[in-house]
């Protein structure tokens, strides 16, 4: 009932998967409804996801944790942002509206893009220190680095680099990422036949 | 002014994540617990009014108001499904969202066997055979062309793009497959050709994320001296 | 006991602190921002495939103007990677709105989803794209592979309302264009694994020509795809994004005139401006938003330059440690 019940329904929907595609009757007649259940099931799993970020730090609140002051103010902009969206949502054409456009626009947006500008800085001070050509190897990999960053910004005399960096992406590059998605591709196959047969169940969770 | 005073606050959220360069502080960890927040609290909205209400009510609404019974109760059956989820919150009742999981995990399973199969094996395997043109990428026409037209260009796009493409994926594949032994002749053979073509992929790959990388810090500086910067000088000059 | 001398120049050039790197970076990156310095950009292969495919598509519109065949656009990355993505988005956009072919997109992350919308009515003013007729926001595409089938079915069973909350079904443009046998080019703007996906399910199953998007992050691994077809085209990072927006400035000049300012100041004069519902845009320009809109058709090609001189300084530090080491290597062994 715990176990084996959820193995045999992740077995039963697989086939169902499988038999949408490979039958036209099924496709026909089926494919909506059933797409459409799932559909409103899995929208359920993103809730649960948040649910329990908020409950995690309402605990961190609750407990009054040492960082508690900035658990407050991620709550505070968890509940003005939610609010303020929604509100302007029903209320398309008045302040509420410009408001959430503008915490999204000039709160959420140069945060978010200026978390990943923080790398720019990392790569160059990780590239002086650690980027050293011990082997051969490793100084074909440094040079291959160095023909298509220079390759992609090319111009006049630096042409040559962009067609070498051009001959680089389509034919060596190309035929490593193509083995390497081989052995992901098969991979990712056998994992599924082996959660359609019940054999890896890891996604069930721990527990009885 | 209100543009301005908007731009302001995001310019200095920008240079508060920014001080994270020199060490962590409080002004950095008020932006990083700002940015938590609005991204969660945005989430939920976008899940409520993108997810639930076009995914879920509206659709079951829908239904009733056609006066379609069949299609409500099988719609207000997934609704039951998935509040099944909420079970996690509880210790002794959260085996129950395995039924919920149990499905969308199945389905989607089932669902990506072929497509997979087919995206990433058979039409790469394919790929190593025949180009797009329908010509096979082993083509003695295409050498027969460089010797015709003897540049570097024919050399490498036309005679030698074909051999030394299907000559690497093969070579990569036998680096990892691990189930024959090192010592097997072609395991030993491809095994340097392979490391040459994974370095020089590896290689390209490096030279492209540092592009990435530095071209999100030009997006913030842009941000600084092309949008925040013309506003300020307005102002300032009326 | 011999003690060894750390004050060689090695010794220094290896104790470089961190600051100093960040610091010269800066100024590299800073400058040739704040001088507006421009390189040209050369236009490869993987680029001109889709600036062609959208002139086919807008010819075989031409041909059946009847059977009109849509693009869709999955605004599938966020804020984090806005600044490679949405230069892409918006020469796709352009290109689209000047030939006339319609657009629908969705947003496949849930932190993008305002970020595409937004795109979408900021380059629809630009050309007077009506709402509804011209092009659709549908909103957050989730779970992707549901949207998918969806989208090969009829979109509107899986979105019954777009992001601003419209009923699908009254909408004109998905009256007709409700799925993948009305479009003609699927666009994927990504910085995740999400192209992969659209070759996988889009182009494995239901053979629509999927083009990628992508951060330069991404971009190598996705070159087998462009080998098979699976991938008709390729915009990688923001060097992508520059060779597409110059094609697509060339293309503007030649329809619009060479001066976009006229042109936009006088774009909604004698026009029914009740067509636009300014909860999307108001169909008139300020000065400021002129000024803007100018920018932004210039915002990857002004990038190169900044690109070329961050580039150059990696690789001179790289050589630089490199000696360092060398000689420390060296040193240490005699």
């Amino acid at each position: 009932m715990k176990r084996q019940l959820p193995v045999i329904i992740t077995f039963i929907f697989a086939v169902i998967g499988i038999l949408l595609q490979i039958s036209p009757i099924m496709q026909d007649r089926f494919i909506d409804p059933i797409n459409s259940w799932i559909a409103s099931i899995s929208s359920f799993a993103v809730i649960i996801g948040l649910a329990s970020l908020v409950r995690h730090h309402a605990t961190k609140i609750r407990r009054k944790h040492k960082d508690q002051f900035f658990s407050f103010v991620t709550f505070t902009a968890l509940v003005v942002m939610a609010t303020v969206s929604i509100i302007g949502y029903y209320h398309p054409n008045s302040l509420w509206k410009d408001f959430a456009d503008n915490l999204y626009r000039h709160i959420m947006v140069p945060l978010n893009a200026t978390m990943f500008a923080l790398l720019a800085f990392y790569i160059s001070s990780a590239a002086y220190r650690a980027f050293r050509a011990r082997t051969w190897l490793a100084g074909t990999l440094l040079v291959s680095g160095f023909i298509v960053m220079l390759g992609r910004v090319a111009f006049g005399p630096l042409m040559i680099f962009g067609d070498v960096t051009n001959w680089l992406m389509l034919i060596p590059n190309t035929a490593a990422m193509r083995g390497i998605m081989i052995g992901v591709g098969l991979g990712m196959v056998a994992t599924a036949i082996k959660i359609m047969l019940g054999i890896e169940r890891s996604y069930l969770g721990g527990g009885e | 002014m209100g543009m301005f005073l908007w731009m302001t606050i995001a310019l200095f959220l920008t240079l508060a994540v920014f001080s994270f360069l020199f060490r962590d502080n409080v002004i950095y960890k008020f932006a990083e617990h700002l940015f938590v927040g609005t991204s969660v609290g945005y989430t939920i909205f976008v899940s409520y009014t993108n997810l639930f209400l076009p995914r879920v009510w509206n659709p079951f609404r829908r239904a009733l108001g056609d006066g379609d019974v069949l299609l409500a109760v099988w719609l207000g059956l997934g609704i039951v499904v998935g509040l099944l989820y909420f079970s996690r919150f509880s210790q002794n009742w959260s085996w129950v969202s395995r039924y919920p999981i149990s499905i969308t995990v199945g389905y989607l399973t089932g669902y990506s066997i072929i497509p997979s199969l087919k995206a990433r094996i058979l039409s790469q395997l394919y790929g190593t055979v025949v180009d797009p043109a329908g010509d096979s990428l082993l083509n003695a026409e295409k050498i027969g062309t460089f010797f015709k037209h003897p540049t570097l260009h024919n050399f490498f796009f036309e005679a030698m793009a074909g051999p030394l493409l299907v000559f690497g994926v093969f070579v990569v594949i036998v680096y990892f497959f691990f189930s024959l032994k090192n010592n097997n002749p072609v395991v030993r053979f491809s095994r340097n050709p392979a490391l040459i073509y994974l370095m020089v992929a590896f290689g390209a790959s490096f030279g492209y994320t540092f592009m990435g990388r530095i071209s999100l810090f030009i997006g913030r500086m842009n941000f600084i001296f092309h949008e925040w910067w013309p506003i300020f000088k307005n102002m300032v000059s009326g | 006991m011999m003690t060894k001398d750390k004050n060689t120049w090695y010794d220094k050039l290896l104790a470089i602190p961190k600051p100093v790197i960040y610091i010269i970076m800066f100024f590299v990156v800073a400058l040739p921002v704040l001088f507006k310095m421009q390189v040209s950009t050369y236009v490869t292969d993987e680029v001109q495939r889709i600036y062609d495919h959208m002139e086919q598509l807008y010819q075989y519109n031409q041909e059946n103007p009847e059977n009109k065949k849509a693009i869709f656009i999955a605004f599938d990355y966020d804020p984090a990677t806005m600044a490679e993505l949405d230069p892409m988005a918006f020469a796709t956009l352009r290109h689209a709105f000047l030939r006339g072919i319609p657009v629908i997109a969705w947003s496949g992350l849930p932190t993008g989803v305002d970020l595409g919308e937004q795109d979408m009515h900021l380059i629809a003013k630009d050309y007077g794209a009506v709402y509804g007729q011209d092009y659709v926001f549908l909103g957050y595409g989730y779970p992707f592979v549901q949207a998918i089938i969806a989208l090969a079915t009829d979109v509107k069973t899986f979105f019954a309302s777009d992001k601003a909350g419209n009923d699908t079904r009254d909408l004109p443009l998905l009256k007709n264009i409700y799925n993948f046998n009305r479009i003609g080019l699927v666009f994927s703007m990504s910085g995740t694994s999400y192209p992969e996906s659209w070759v996988t399910y889009a182009n494995g199953l239901y053979g629509k020509m999927v083009v990628t998007g992508s951060t330069a992050v991404s971009a190598a691994k996705y070159y087998p795809f462009l080998q098979t077809n699976q991938m008709i085209g390729l915009m990688g990072g923001l060097k992508g994004a520059a060779e597409y927006e110059q094609l697509v400035e060339r293309l503007e000049k030649e329809l619009n005139g060479k001066d976009t300012r006229a042109y936009m100041e006088t774009l909604y004069d004698g026009k029914d401006l009740s067509q636009y519902n300014t909860a999307y845009y108001t169909p008139e320009f300020t000065s400021e938003e002129i000024q803007l809109s100018l920018a932004r058709r210039n915002t990857a090609r002004q990038g190169m330059a900044p690109q070329a001189t961050a580039h150059f300084y990696v690789i001179i530090l790289i050589i630089i440690g490199n000696i360092a080491y060398f000689a420390r290597m060296r040193n240490n062994k005699r």
